[in-house]
C-alpha cells in the first residue's frame, strides 16, 4: 500500500539539498526520514532520477557512467531554485481519496455484492496487518520528551509520518467494517436499487423534468393571469 | 398579493410575556421571492403561520389580493388557504410510512380532485422538482433533499400563487440547497408565483430579492440585494462555489 | 384469519444479531381481540409489523386467510395492506391540515373510491365513535381521547379484516384510555374484524379475548408480565 500517486521528485530534491548521495542512499535516506508511505522501488527511483537530470535539476558528480551503481548526484543550482519555489507554493488543501473498492460496491448491483462483500474483508484484513505494523514502528520511537531530554528531529518526522497513516488506516478499518455491514444490508431482499438509465440515457430524463416543469409553471402562471383583480372573486367561490 | 400591516403577535409564557412579533410590515408580490432571515426563534415561524391564516395574530392585518383574512368566515379562509397557498414547513411529517405519491396526492384528493388525475399531477410535480424517483418509496426512506423536493411538490400540485416556505433547505449540503433554492427562484421568476422562504441560514436566501432581517420581533434594514453585501458580508455566491469546486 | 407459524424475524446490529421474534406461533379469528402485553423491547411492535406485511419473516410464515405473506408480490402485500387491514397507532397519526371527516375519508380517496361514497362512509365511521358532530373540526380542536377515536375511525372506514393497534392508549389518561379500549373492542366484535392490540397498559386484560405476554422475542405468560411491570 505505498503512495505511488505523489512525484518522489520534490522530495529528492529536498534530500540532496543537504547532501550529495549514491543511487542507494536516495532509496533509503526516503524511506528513513519520511516513513513507509514513501518507499520508492529501483524502477521508480531509476525514472524519477533520469526526469531530475534531464531537467537540469540534479546532476551527476562522480563515478563512471558505465558504472550506474557508483553515481553520486548532487543538485544544481536550478534545483535549489525549484525546490524553493515548490517550497513556498500552497500543498493544496484537504483532498479527497478515490477508493476502487468502493467503485466495484457502487456498481456492483445485486449480482455481484457477495463478491464485493469478500474484496471487502480482504481490505479489512490488510488494513488490520499494516495498521498492526506500523504501529510497532511508532512504538520503537521514544514518546514525548521528558524535561531535560532532547528531541530528535529525525523522531519528530518518522512520528509524524506514522501518525498520519496510522490514523489513515484506522479510518479505513472503520469504513471497512461500515461497509460490511451496510452491504449486508443491500442482501436482504427489501432494498430499493436505483434504477439505471435504460435506453433513453441521462439526457432524455433532464428534458422529461424540464418538460415538467415548463409545464407545470405554465399552467401556474396561466392562473394568474386569469386570476387577475377580475375573475378572482368568481374563482373563489368556485 | 400578500400584505402584512403592523402584525403583533406575544406569547404568555409561565416565566413571562414572550413579543415573538413586534409590528411587522411586509409587501409581496407575484413573481418576488422574499427571504426573512433570522436566527432560530426569532419569530420566522410565527409570522409564516400567520401569513398563511393558521394563527390569528394579536394586532395588524393580513390582506391577500385586497381581501382581508380576518374578514373572511372560517370557511372562505380554508378554501383559501387549500386553494390560493402553499406552505412548505421545516417539520416532519406525521405520517412517516406514507407512501410518497400518497403523500403528495392529499392535497389534491382532499379538493375533490379524481385519484386518476390526481395521479398525473402527482408524477408531474415530482418530475417538476427533481424527485420522481421518489414514487414507490415510503417518506421516510427519502434523504433529507429529496423529503424537502417532495414536500415542494406537494405545495406546487394544487398550483399556488402563494408559496410559503420556513427553513426549506436548513441544514442541507450546498448542493441540494442550491437545487431548492433555484426550484424556488424559478418557481417565482416563470410562473409568476409570490414565494415568501425564512430560514436562520443565510447562505439559503442567496437566491432571494429583498431578504429582510427579522431580530427581536422587528424587521430591520430591509435592503434590495444590491447592497447586500455590504451589510451583511453574506459572501457572494461565486465565492462559495469556488470554496466548494476546490 | 391470522396465523404465525413459528415465525422468526432477527435484525443484525453493531453488536450482533438481535432475535426480536422467535418462534411465536399464535392466531386470532374473526371478531377476537387479542393483546399482546410486554415491556418495549420484548418484540411486540415488530409482530405488528409481521402481521402488516411490513416485515418479512425470517423463518416461519405469517397466514392471512390461509395465504402465506411472504409468497405474495409486492404489489398482492401493498393491496392487502391497504384493503385489509386498519392500523391505530399511539401518536394517532392524523394529518393536521384535514379536518376530521377528510382524515377518515383520505384511505379511500386514496383508494380511489369517489368522493361522495367516501365522505358518506366517513360520517358514518365518525358516527360509530360517536364524534360525527365534530367531523368538521381538525385534529388541534379535539381532545387527545378525540383524536384517538377519529384515528379509531379511520381504521375501520375501510372495513378492513384485521386491526392492528400499538399501544393506542399510549398518549391518553386512564379514563379515556379505558374508553378507548372499549370502544376499539365493541367496534371491532361487531364487525367480525380481528384485532391484534400491542399494549404495555395492563388494563387491556379487561377487554380482549385473549392476552398473551411477550419478552425478549418469545410469547411467554402474560401474569409474569404484568408482575415485571408493576414490580419494576
Amino acid at each position: 500500500m505505498r503512495g505511488g500517486w505523489v512525484s518522489a521528485k520534490h522530495a529528492l530534491l529536498g534530500l540532496l539539498i543537504h547532501r550529495p548521495a549514491y543511487r542507494y542512499q536516495l532509496g533509503e535516506r526516503l524511506e528513513e526520514r519520511l516513513g513507509p508511505a514513501w518507499g520508492i522501488n529501483s524502477g521508480q527511483l531509476y525514472q524519477t532520477i533520469k526526469r531530475l537530470r534531464a531537467d537540469g535539476l540534479i546532476e551527476c558528480i562522480g563515478g563512471t557512467e558505465d558504472q550506474d551503481e557508483r553515481h553520486v548526484f548532487a543538485i544544481t543550482e536550478s534545483g535549489v531554485r525549484e525546490f524553493d519555489r515548490w517550497f513556498a507554493e500552497s500543498s493544496g488543501g484537504a483532498r479527497l481519496l478515490r477508493r476502487p473498492l468502493l467503485v466495484k460496491i457502487a456498481l456492483a448491483g445485486p449480482d455481484r455484492l457477495k463478491d464485493a462483500l469478500v474484496q471487502i474483508d480482504a481490505y479489512e484484513r490488510d488494513c488490520a496487518a499494516l495498521l498492526k505494523n506500523l504501529s510497532h514502528m511508532r512504538d520503537e520511537i521514544p514518546e514525548t520528551p521528558e524535561v531535560g531530554s532532547r528531541v530528535r528531529a529525525d523522531h519528530v518526522f518518522l512520528r509524524l509520518g506514522l501518525s498520519a497513516d496510522i490514523r489513515h488506516l484506522d479510518g479505513e478499518l472503520k469504513w471497512a467494517e461500515d461497509a460490511h455491514e451496510m452491504v449486508s444490508w443491500l442482501l436482504t431482499e427489501d432494498a430499493i436499487w436505483p434504477s439505471e438509465h435504460g435506453r433513453s440515457g441521462a439526457s432524455k430524463e433532464a428534458r422529461d423534468r424540464q418538460n415538467a416543469r415548463d409545464e407545470l409553471f405554465g399552467r401556474i402562471a396561466a392562473r394568474q393571469r386569469r386570476l387577475g383583480s377580475g375573475e378572482e372573486r368568481r374563482d373563489r367561490d368556485g | 398579493m400578500l400584505r402584512l400591516e403592523e402584525i403583533s403577535k406575544r406569547y404568555i409564557r409561565p416565566d413571562g410575556v414572550r413579543v415573538a412579533l413586534d409590528g411587522v410590515s411586509l409587501e409581496l408580490e407575484r413573481g418576488q421571492i422574499m427571504g426573512i432571515f433570522g436566527p432560530s426563534g426569532s419569530g420566522k415561524t410565527t409570522l409564516l403561520r400567520i401569513a398563511a391564516g393558521l394563527r390569528k395574530p394579536d394586532g395588524g392585518i393580513v390582506t391577500y389580493n385586497g381581501e382581508r383574512l380576518d374578514r373572511m368566515t372560517a370557511g372562505e379562509r380554508t378554501r383559501f388557504r387549500r386553494r390560493e397557498i402553499a406552505c412548505v414547513w421545516a417539520s416532519h411529517p406525521q405520517q412517516e410510512r406514507l407512501d410518497v405519491a400518497d403523500h403528495v396526492a392529499m392535497p389534491l384528493l382532499v379538493d375533490r380532485c379524481g385519484r386518476r388525475s390526481a395521479e398525473r399531477r402527482v408524477c408531474e410535480a415530482l418530475l417538476a422538482c427533481e424527485a420522481e424517483q421518489c414514487i414507490g418509496m415510503e417518506l421516510r426512506e427519502l434523504s433529507a433533499g429529496e423529503h424537502q423536493r417532495v414536500a415542494i411538490a406537494r405545495a406546487l400540485v394544487t398550483e399556488p400563487r402563494l408559496l410559503l416556505a420556513d427553513g426549506p433547505a436548513s441544514n442541507l449540503s450546498i448542493v441540494e440547497q442550491e437545487r431548492i433554492m433555484m426550484l424556488l427562484s424559478e418557481l417565482a421568476r416563470k410562473a409568476g408565483v409570490a414565494v415568501l422562504v425564512a430560514d436562520s441560514d443565510a447562505e439559503a436566501l442567496l437566491r432571494a430579492d429583498p431578504i429582510l432581517y427579522l431580530r427581536d420581533g422587528k424587521l430591520v434594514d430591509s435592503e434590495p440585494m444590491s447592497e447586500r453585501g455590504k451589510v451583511y458580508q453574506f459572501p457572494s455566491t461565486e465565492s462559495r462555489r469556488a470554496a466548494a469546486d476546490a | 384469519m391470522l396465523d404465525l407459524v413459528h415465525a422468526h424475524k432477527d435484525y443484525v446490529s453493531p453488536g450482533g444479531v438481535v432475535h426480536a421474534v422467535a418462534d411465536v406461533s399464535m392466531s386470532v379469528g374473526g371478531g377476537e381481540l387479542v393483546a399482546i402485553f410486554g415491556p418495549s423491547g420484548s418484540g411486540k411492535t415488530t409482530l405488528l409489523l409481521l402481521a402488516a406485511g411490513l416485515l418479512r419473516a425470517d423463518a416461519g410464515s405469517i397466514r392471512f386467510e390461509g395465504s402465506d405473506l411472504g409468497a405474495l408480490s409486492k404489489r398482492e402485500v401493498l393491496s392487502y395492506r391497504r384493503t385489509k387491514l386498519g392500523f391505530v397507532f399511539q401518536g394517532f397519526n392524523l394529518v393536521a391540515g384535514l379536518t376530521a371527516e377528510e382524515n377518515v375519508a383520505m384511505p379511500l380517496l386514496l383508494r380511489r373510491v369517489n368522493h361522495r361514497t367516501a365522505h358518506r362512509r366517513a360520517l358514518d365511521a365518525l358516527g360509530d365513535v360517536g364524534l360525527d358532530h365534530r367531523c368538521g373540526h381538525t385534529p388541534a380542536m379535539l381532545s387527545g381521547g378525540e383524536q384517538q377515536r377519529v384515528a379509531i375511525a379511520r381504521a375501520l372506514v375501510g372495513e378492513p379484516k384485521l386491526i392492528l393497534a400499538d399501544e393506542p392508549t399510549g398518549n391518553l389518561d386512564t379514563e379515556t384510555g379505558d374508553a378507548v379500549l372499549d370502544l376499539l373492542s365493541a367496534l371491532s366484535r361487531q364487525r367480525g374484524a380481528a384485532t391484534i392490540l400491542v399494549t404495555h397498559d395492563a388494563r387491556i386484560a379487561n377487554y380482549a379475548d385473549r392476552v398473551l405476554g411477550m419478552r425478549d422475542g418469545r410469547l411467554t405468560e402474560p401474569e409474569l408480565e404484568a408482575q415485571a411491570a408493576i414490580g419494576g
